[in-house]
């Protein structure tokens, strides 16, 4: 008989792992011990369950990595964009920090000294805040591989900065009178529209009051005429009445 | 005198949210080391420890008293296992697992000392558990490092106790073979 079939006649799995884990009763215990006698299939599991609980507590942890938990007060005060910057960059990798530490100095050296402009002579960059008649790189167009330095005086810079600053002005100013401009007809238009309907909506509710007036002078008159009738019928009636009532009094002789 | 959980999550829920953190030093062994044994990576482990009591916070007021907060915080930290899990082969052949990684335990006469034999074989039980399904994993995982009885974590996996039970044998059965090579050579 083999092992497999000895412990698939047995039954026994749930017994045996509670006496494994010293859970089981006093009863289950004796009764399992006793069953142990009988079934070597069930004693060499034990034995070597045992065994495996032996090699599964090798694995124990070392070191267990403080959780940091920033439980925020409920009545605080929302943080701040520079706060949550902060717990940002603390939790960033280091990479992350460092590329963001790339692209800052890139941003910096963009706003404080370098110019990139791209015009007729081909793209021009210059980068060096420190010196102030820095070497200009320009790169032409039809000639890629060709570079040429060029020395440019900041006066001139500066005039081209102006220029250019005048320039953007009077752009926006455009843009902006354009758009007030195309505001004020649609304005227009929308005030004209809004004439149109009221008018209109008075011509229909000016008919329609004569319509109910009409009808109303209707009824009055159907009113007057059944009134009418009926105080001639009463009228007459009496009339009527009083002839039979009283004798004639001419007399005969 | 100690304070319990319990009386932990009353300040908590009460205006003292920092009491929170009692808990976590409590707790954050036990779930980095559940999360661990179910997870075999270390920075994974982290992470899911990490949300375990970030869910538990959010959700405290969720927390009826009647059950043990270790249950509670436990089937968190197991929800969030799984969901890991599933997004990968979560099971390895024991024949994968002999190709993948050999098993020689270096001997006393290489002059390795007993600690790294020790760490040998815990490398390899990492594995073996690893191989088991998720399933059976976590029952052993509770009551061989968590020390739990069976009930306990019959009721935090909301299963009958005789499935626990059984859970745990087949698991055992499974280790057995896995870990055969290593009784081999020791």
């Amino acid at each position: 008989m083999t092992e497999r079939n000895q412990t698939s006649k047995c039954d026994s799995h749930e017994l045996l792992v509670s006496y494994l884990y010293d859970e089981a009763s006093r009863d289950e215990a004796l009764r399992f011990e006793a069953h142990l006698i009988e079934c070597p299939a069930c004693r060499q599991e034990l034995s070597a369950f045992e065994s495996v609980r032996e090699s599964l507590q090798q694995w124990q942890l070392e070191q267990v990595p403080g959780v940091r938990l920033a439980v925020a007060q409920a009545n605080e005060p929302r943080r701040s964009f520079l706060a949550v910057l902060k717990e940002l960059f603390t939790l960033m990798p280091i990479w992350a920090k460092g590329l963001g530490a790339v692209a800052t100095a890139i941003l910096l050296l963009a706003v404080l000294g370098t110019d990139i402009s791209i015009g007729k002579d081909g793209f021009t960059f210059r980068a060096d805040v420190l010196r102030k008649n820095a070497p200009v790189v320009v790169v032409q167009p039809d000639t890629p591989t060709q570079i040429e330095t060029v020395r440019v005086d900041n006066a001139q810079l500066e005039k081209f900065r102006t220029e250019l600053m005048t320039k953007v002005d009077a752009m926006i100013a455009d843009s902006n009178r354009q758009q007030q401009d195309e505001v004020k007809t649609q304005l227009i238009n929308f005030q004209s529209q809004l004439k149109d309907m009221r008018s209109a909506d008075l011509v229909k509710i000016a008919s329609r009051v004569q319509q109910h007036n009409l009808k109303i002078q209707t009824l009055e008159r159907d009113l007057d005429r059944r009134e009418g009738l009926g105080l001639s019928d009463i009228l007459f009636s009496e009339d009527n009445g009083r002839e039979r009532q009283t004798p004639k009094t001419g007399g005969s002789d | 005198m100690d304070i319990s959980d319990t009386q932990i999550i009353e300040r908590t829920l009460g205006g003292e949210p920092e009491a929170f953190n009692e808990l976590v030093y409590r707790w954050e062994r036990h779930i980095y080391g559940l999360t661990l044994r179910m997870l075999g990576r270390d920075e994974e482990a982290k992470d899911a420890t990490q949300e375990t009591f970030i869910s538990a916070y959010r959700n405290l007021s969720k927390f009826r008293g009647e059950a043990k907060f270790s249950s509670w915080i436990y089937r968190i930290a197991l929800n969030i296992c799984n969901t890991r899990l599933r997004g990968r082969r979560n099971t390895i052949s024991i024949d994968e697992e002999r190709e993948e990684h050999g098993f020689e335990l270096a001997q006393d006469g290489d002059d390795i000392t007993e600690n790294i034999q020790k760490q040998q074989i815990a490398q390899h039980v990492r594995r073996a558990l690893q191989g088991l399904p998720p399933e059976m994993r976590q029952v052993i995982v509770m009551k061989e490092y968590e020390g739990l009885k069976f009930n306990e974590i019959a009721d935090i996996l909301s299963l009958p106790l005789s499935t626990v039970k059984t859970r745990m044998y087949t698991g055992l059965a499974e280790l057995k073979k896995r870990l055969a090579h290593l009784r081999e050579a020791v």
